[in-house]
């Protein structure tokens, strides 16, 4: 452990001779259990300015550390007459409020990262975890990273797909249908409520669809060819007031295109009617749909549905 | 851990030992290791004068343990327990100090930054490798708090520093302006907007508001009487149905009581205020079950947002 302090050097002025002796003393229990005459040897063998050591002392220096937070056995007929140090307070010691402040950290930047430092982040935490001395705290550790779910070679070949904007097949595991095979142009990778989604054109069912990518099996298989896409576009134009305007943040695919002082009208490029509902739905009250007008009759017609359910409170 | 005796054990070498343990935890000066020291009970009023502190850092230098002095305080530089970091774990190392150093909410920093003390000074990276991996790194951009934001933030903090209850005038999401009297917990900066996190001991309901939501902030002279634990709110109960129910994943704060078609998912500790908008997001597939109270909400919600389309129901 210590890097053989030069014990014939000590100057006991300057330096704490019995604080010299018990680091000492933990560095080699921490190399393997010792007896007695084991550590009064390797004294004598680097000069250590004192006589050898009685038991007693070498007893006392047990119990300074045992009470500094060692746990250290007792040196009897069972263990060959060696101390053996069990635990000790330098073991990593990562406590609960470091774990949540670490997943908070991770939150709050994950979306400003790559994929690969995602990746790099979680196996650091895993091998936090594997060190950690707590168990709880290890669980959460292995808990933090949103890619935990993925595998790592298959997230290495989509991120080459989303970058040559390849068509790709795969398995995927539906969470209502079951085993499919899909064939997909790949457009983008991006986070949806902490999930990794693939998004592009499913050339299985001709649409624009988003997938997460927990759900697809491994290998996938890269095609060469390229092919023709054939999206619709539902430019929706919705009008927002209150705090969903004050908090309107622009997007690629949300822009504001009239600015009053009570209310904004913003315009949203979208490839997928469910997505669309979603955000429409959640801005709640203070969203109303102008064009179109499809969109709009599906709002409302939805917000009837849900109305029912409360209706007889 | 064992108990104290006077009389058993090697005292000096203990608190050399103590010291150690002390400055491994976070860097500290020598009136903080005096005080640490007068703190362990052993002493029944014993003072530590600067010139036994510096003899117990000299002997934990020459023990072999690197201890460097930075700004008037003792850093462990290299333990001799290693972690086997490999070069892409100190690179995420680095970004972590990155992130840190980007994010103004000092409540979270602060524990985080302890935490890579420990993990850096358990690097078996050599120096020169780890310039060479610093010079490597390309650095990330986060959202920045404007200068406005950072001494909001920095209010925000201190009254969850002061744990005094608070008196706020806000606009609800309707616009209208409402009192409320809650507990602060947390700050967050999220999507460059500066959230209070609250506890409302009156209605058992957390809350976040946006600081673009708060009028006046008053600091009440009442202490906040609820620990963290009896922060217990109303539990909100709600169904999920179809395809929803088969792709949810709980959040954090959540547990799933019922699984078959539907299943029932029961949320503590969110945000009320934001996990009804996000229900809201689920449209169809969503049922609130209980408390009533927010069924209610949710009903409300509902119907406000059918009266923009001119429908009353």
């Amino acid at each position: 452990m210590l890097n053989n302090p030069k014990l014939e050097q000590i100057n006991p002025i300057s330096i704490n001779l019995t604080g010299i002796r018990l680091l000492v003393i933990f560095s080699l229990l921490l190399e393997s259990p010792k007896t007695a005459e084991e550590i009064n040897e390797y004294f004598e063998r680097n000069n250590y300015p004192k006589e050898c050591f009685s038991v007693d002392t070498l007893r006392n220096d047990m119990n300074a550390l045992r009470y500094a937070g060692c746990e250290i056995t007792r040196a009897d007929k069972t263990n060959d007459y060696k101390y053996k140090l069990l635990a000790h307070p330098f073991e990593l010691d990562i406590d609960e409020t470091e774990v949540l402040n670490l997943l908070k950290l991770y939150k709050k930047a994950y979306l400003f990262l790559n994929i690969p430092q995602l990746i790099n982040l979680e196996n650091l935490f895993n091998l936090l975890a594997n060190y950690t001395k707590r168990e709880s705290v290890s669980e959460e550790l292995k808990g933090i990273s949103l890619l935990k779910d993925i595998d790592k070679e298959l997230l290495k070949t989509l991120l080459i797909a989303e970058k040559n904007k390849n068509i790709i097949s795969f398995k995927y595991k539906s969470p209502t249908a079951g085993m499919l095979n899909y064939k997909f142009k790949l457009c983008y990778l991006n986070f949806r409520s902490e999930k990794l989604y693939i998004n592009g054109y499913n050339l299985t069912y001709n649409k624009f669809s988003f997938l997460p990518a927990a759900n697809i099996i491994p290998p996938i298989s890269i095609h060469l060819e390229d092919t023709q896409l054939y999206t619709t576009e539902i430019r929706t134009v919705y009008e927002l007031k209150n705090q969903a305007m004050k908090n309107f943040q622009e997007k690629f695919d949300e822009k504001i295109i009239e600015t009053h002082s009570d209310k904004i009208l913003v315009e949203y490029t979208a490839y997928d009617f469910f997505k669309l509902n979603q955000r429409i739905l959640e801005y709640g009250p203070n969203c109303t749909v102008i064009s179109p007008e499809s969109v709009r009759n599906y709002t409302i017609s939805t917000l009837k549905q849900m109305y029912e359910v409360y209706k007889n409170d | 851990m064992t108990k104290f005796n006077n009389e058993n054990t090697t005292i000096a070498a203990y608190r050399v030992f103590e010291t150690l343990k002390f400055i491994i935890k976070q860097p500290a000066g020598v009136s903080d290791i005096q005080k640490y020291l007068e703190s362990l009970n052993i002493n029944e009023g014993k003072v530590y004068s600067k010139g036994v502190i510096y003899k117990y850092i000299t002997t934990i230098k020459f023990a072999g343990i690197d201890v460097a002095r930075n700004k008037c305080k003792y850093e462990v530089k290299n333990l001799p327990f290693k972690l086997p970091f490999s070069d892409e774990d100190y690179k995420t190392i680095i970004l972590l100090e990155d992130i840190i150093s980007q994010i103004c909410e000092k409540n979270l920093t602060k524990s985080v930054k302890k935490l890579i003390y420990t993990l850096k000074m358990r690097s078996s990276i050599s120096e020169s490798k780890i310039s060479e991996l610093k010079k490597e790194y390309k650095p990330i951009k986060l959202d920045v708090p404007t200068e406005k934001q950072i001494k909001i933030i920095e209010k925000y903090e201190k009254f969850c520093n002061d744990k005094l209850k608070l008196s706020i005038d806000y606009q609800n999401i309707y616009g209208e302006k409402c009192k409320l009297k809650a507990e602060p917990i947390e700050v967050k900066f999220e999507n460059n907007q500066i959230y209070l996190y609250l506890y409302c001991e009156l209605t058992n309901d957390f809350i976040e508001l946006n600081s673009n939501q708060i009028i006046k902030i008053i600091q009440m002279p009442t202490k906040c009487s609820t620990t963290q634990k009896q922060k217990l709110a109303h539990t909100t109960i709600f169904k999920l149905s179809d395809k929803l129910a088969k792709r949810y994943k709980p959040r954090n704060n959540e547990i799933i009581t019922q699984a078959d078609e539907n299943i029932i998912i029961t949320n503590k500790t969110e945000a009320k205020n934001k996990l009804l908008p996000r229900l809201l997001r689920y449209g169809t597939f969503c049922e609130v079950q209980s408390p009533k109270m927010e069924r209610n909400k949710i009903k409300e919600m509902i119907a406000k947002t059918l009266s923009n389309y001119n429908i009353s129901v």
